[in-house]
């Protein structure tokens, strides 16, 4: 097993630099010039725009810019944010745990929801609860997040006046912290009251496919030969299913949410705009917005390593939820 | 299994009902401020963006201040004078001006400020607003003499927004972290900085300018403004800047909110390329002015958002002129200008504009108001920076921009229609001897009104020869609950809360 994760870090290192150039380039294709956004038009003079672009080696060929990042990257430096000179990656590090706080609450809420209702739905196949369940699933799938936020801020900042409409309050960790060393669970509180409606808005959509995939899953395993073969040793039910047949079933499920995971860094950006959430979304929309190529080369990179991260950790998984899969 | 289920929304509500912060009002003398956007940095010689400036404007303070109009009052500088011949100014300092960290403002900070900016290797985005200056030099302890090339009025305007005075020291030892621990001579002190999240400043008790009423600010950036607002209606904010525009009706009624409005120093307008036929000749930029009814753009776009534009001075100019009209919606001289210039039949039009919702649907206003003189418009959507890059190559037949400066003419005027400027922001390649005199003119005499008489001429030509469609002044919008008292918009976008001329905005008990 280590072998094999080894192996499958060192597959990421060619898979980055693709990335690397193919943002590179990407960025480069697209019109707009990061020193007159910079300045601004009133201040421009076209002496002190090129002047700009000189300082910042803007005016260097497309290879010389390409190996001089390359070259810091593999030092382990994403350079230097053009707008307010800073190293990009401080710039990241101070969001991504917001990020990463955000996208795993919203995995926690989508299989809270997912879980449940997909094996009910499952074992009371056609009853009431597996049509509402599919309604309701139809539903979170086809409502799109920005309008879903909003709806969720109205009712309960605005109308109901239970949550807050934005912001982060308190890191969910250092929440954590206080209460274990001083006993106070009002930072904690804090977290996870700014934490829920953000959360919700990205993790619907998630618990919606979750909730189908489950029910499908779940009847699938449900008709399985050693399915009735536990019964027929006279196993209740609720064990039956949830250690014979939840356990099999989740499989694909781990593929799913694995990948999935993916797909919510990039929902973030949305959900974070709404509830104004201080991760890297909102930094990545200010930087293609500002054509800030460093930060915006530097939050690709980020979530392409997550993602790899993620995908590699899906893998791991398997081997722990079916024993049958083995890596050497 | 319903033990799964259940839980999680259990503890959601449970978590709702224990609610400790939403319920908790702000202390008093705290004010909670909503932004569009976050800043980049405190450093107010590497950033020149509207929210940077809301900040960093807090904490640190220039030789003079734009009051609400965009005069330049006394801050730092307690008086000055310029020279016969208009090139050197003289400023003497406000003496016992503390630092916040205890140093004493002097001379010696005012050069560092102004050569460092000025310095290539700073990189700084304000050098082109000061770069008419050849000189700093300190004449004692509290006295900085400061030259340009040549007379060059419009400096001190430009010293109000481009050059907040550094400590030296303070700077000198934080380096690049003084863009993010901030230290001025302002009414508040910098306290704390979340990334994208807070901003926290305290009241600076020592301020020259009297002791500030509020204790505390809170800074918070939240880019959508319906959820902004929707947090100064819940009680989680007290001002915000941004209102969304189809809330503007109701907010104007409001028992718990109040607006406040100001149309800022801008001009949004269609600008037609005079290098490009057909657009060389005037009497065909003349009839698609006169085709388009602004009115009903700003009535069907822009409800309450700005006011119509006769030409590029808008009513909070102080060289605003309320008796001239520039060239209004009027079909059939649009008709027989365009049968004069050989159009009758019209032509084909390649619009360029930025892709927003607002432009969207001020285009379709366009096409047909347009098509009423045969101009069929094919319209090209691009992103801003798009949009920009080929502004600047004159790259375009027609485009819908605005232009937004500080409130001084010369900003509004200068680079876009001086023929110097062809090659930068002189977009249209606008050509005119007589503009050309004016503008320059406008930079070297000293009288107010003299200054006010030759920018409404150039105002007059610019609008005849018609090189852009000057269509509406865009307003700035604010939002504070009935508790804040003393906030006045300001021309220039800023949020201004306490300042050496008088402002000081105050936050009532009553949340």
């Amino acid at each position: 097993m280590g072998r094999y994760i080894a192996r499958r870090m060192l597959a990421m290192i060619p898979l980055l630099f693709g990335v690397s150039l193919v943002i590179f380039l990407l960025l480069r294709l697209i019109p707009g010039d990061p020193v007159l956004i910079m300045i601004g038009v009133e201040n421009a003079t076209p002496e002190e725009v090129v002047r700009l672009r000189e300082v910042l080696g803007l005016d260097k060929g497309l290879h010389v810019q390409y190996l001089k990042f390359l070259g810091r990257l593999v030092r382990g430096d994403l350079g230097t944010s053009l707008g307010a000179d800073e190293p990009v990656s401080l710039l990241i590090g101070e969001r991504l745990p917001a990020t990463i706080e955000l996208t795993l609450a919203a995995l926690f809420v989508s299989l809270a929801i997912a879980v449940p209702v997909g094996v009910v739905s499952a074992v009371r196949k056609y009853s009431a609860l597996d049509t509402g369940g599919t309604i309701a699933a139809l539903l979170g799938i086809s409502m799109p997040s920005f309008w879903l936020g909003v709806m969720l801020i109205f009712l309960f900042a605005l109308r109901l006046g239970w949550l807050p409409a934005s912001g982060r309050g308190e890191p969910f960790l250092a929440g954590v912290w206080t209460l274990v060393t001083s006993g106070s669970p009002g930072g904690l509180f804090l977290a996870i009251q700014h934490l829920i409606l953000p959360a919700v808005t990205l993790g619907t959509a998630l618990a919606a496919v979750a909730t189908r995939l489950i029910r499908s899953s779940m009847l699938e395993v449900m008709s399985q030969d050693y399915v009735r073969t536990a019964r027929a040793k006279g196993l209740q039910g609720r064990r039956v299913v949830m250690h014979h047949a939840l356990r099999n079933a989740l499989i694909p499920v781990v593929t799913v949410v694995g990948l999935e995971f993916g797909a919510l860094l990039g929902g973030a950006v949305i959900t974070e705009t709404i509830f104004a959430w201080p991760g890297i979304g909102r930094l990545a929309i200010r930087s293609i917005v500002q054509r800030d190529f460093p930060v915006v080369q530097g939050v690709v990179l980020m979530i392409a390593v997550v993602r790899i991260g993620a995908n590699l950790a899906v893998d791991v998984l398997y081997a722990i939820i079916d024993p049958r899969i083995r890596y050497s | 299994m319903s033990r799964w289920f259940v839980l999680p929304v259990v503890v959601a509500v449970v978590l709702t009902m224990m609610n400790p912060a939403i319920t908790a009002p702000a202390p008093a003398g705290t004010i909670r401020i909503g932004m569009e956007s976050s800043p980049t940095t405190f450093d107010p010689g590497l950033s020149t963006d509207l929210y940077s400036h809301q900040v960093y404007s807090q904490v640190l303070e220039g030789l003079l201040v734009l009051d609400p109009q965009g005069v330049p009052q006394p801050a730092l500088a307690e008086s000055w004078t310029t020279s016969a011949d208009g090139r050197t100014l003289t400023f003497k300092l406000k003496r016992g001006v503390r630092f916040h960290d205890g140093t004493e403002l002097t001379a010696d900070d005012v050069k560092f400020t102004i050569d460092r900016i000025l310095d290539p290797a700073t990189r700084s985005p304000q050098r082109g607003a000061l770069s008419q200056i050849s000189s700093a030099e300190v004449v004692d302890r509290h006295t900085v003499r400061i030259t340009t090339q040549a007379a060059f009025v419009p400096i001190l305007t430009n010293l109000s927004t481009s050059a907040y005075i550094l400590p030296r020291a303070a700077h000198t030892r934080l380096g690049r972290e003084f863009g993010r621990r901030p230290v001025g001579t302002g009414p508040f002190k910098f306290v704390e900085w979340v990334a994208d999240d807070r901003i926290v400043m305290e009241a600076n008790p020592d301020y020259h300018g009297g002791r500030p009423t509020l204790d505390r600010l809170h800074f918070r950036f939240i880019p959508e403004a319906s959820v902004r607002l929707a947090e100064l209606e819940s009680g989680g904010l007290d001002l915000i800047a941004g209102v969304p525009a189809h809330d503007l009706r109701r907010l104007r009624v409001s028992l718990l909110v109040d607006l406040h409005e100001i149309v800022g120093t801008n001009y949004r307008l269609y600008a037609l390329n005079t290098s490009v036929k057909p657009y060389d000749d005037v009497r065909v930029r003349q009839a698609i002015a006169h085709a388009v009814y602004k009115q009903k753009i700003i009535d069907v776009v822009w409800p309450g958002r700005g006011v119509m534009a006769e030409g590029p001075l808008p009513p909070t100019s102080w060289a605003f002129d309320e008796r001239f009209k520039g060239l209004g919606f009027n079909l059939t001289r649009a008709k027989q200008l365009m049968a004069e210039a050989g159009h009758a039949g019209g032509f084909d039009m390649n619009l360029l504009i930025s892709d927003t919702e607002e432009n969207r649907r001020e285009v379709v206003l366009m096409i047909d108001m347009l098509k009423q003189i045969n101009i069929i418009v094919k319209v090209i959507s691009v992103d801003f920076p798009t949009l920009l890059d080929r502004l600047l190559k004159a790259n375009y037949d027609v485009l819908r921009v605005g232009w937004t400066t500080n409130p001084e003419p010369d900003s509004l005027l200068y680079s876009p229609f001086h023929t110097s400027a062809i090659g930068g922001f002189n977009f249209t390649k606008f050509r005119n001897a007589r503009v050309d005199e004016l503008l320059d003119r406008g930079r070297t005499i000293m009288n107010r009104n003299d200054r006010i008489r030759t920018y409404r001429e150039a105002q007059r030509i610019i609008v005849q020869e018609a090189p852009m469609v000057f269509i509406f002044h865009e307003k700035r919008t604010y939002a504070a609950r009935k508790a804040v008292s003393g906030f006045m918009p300001h021309v220039s976008g800023w949020i201004v809360l306490k300042t050496a001329y008088g402002a000081d905005v105050k936050v009532g008990p009553g949340r």
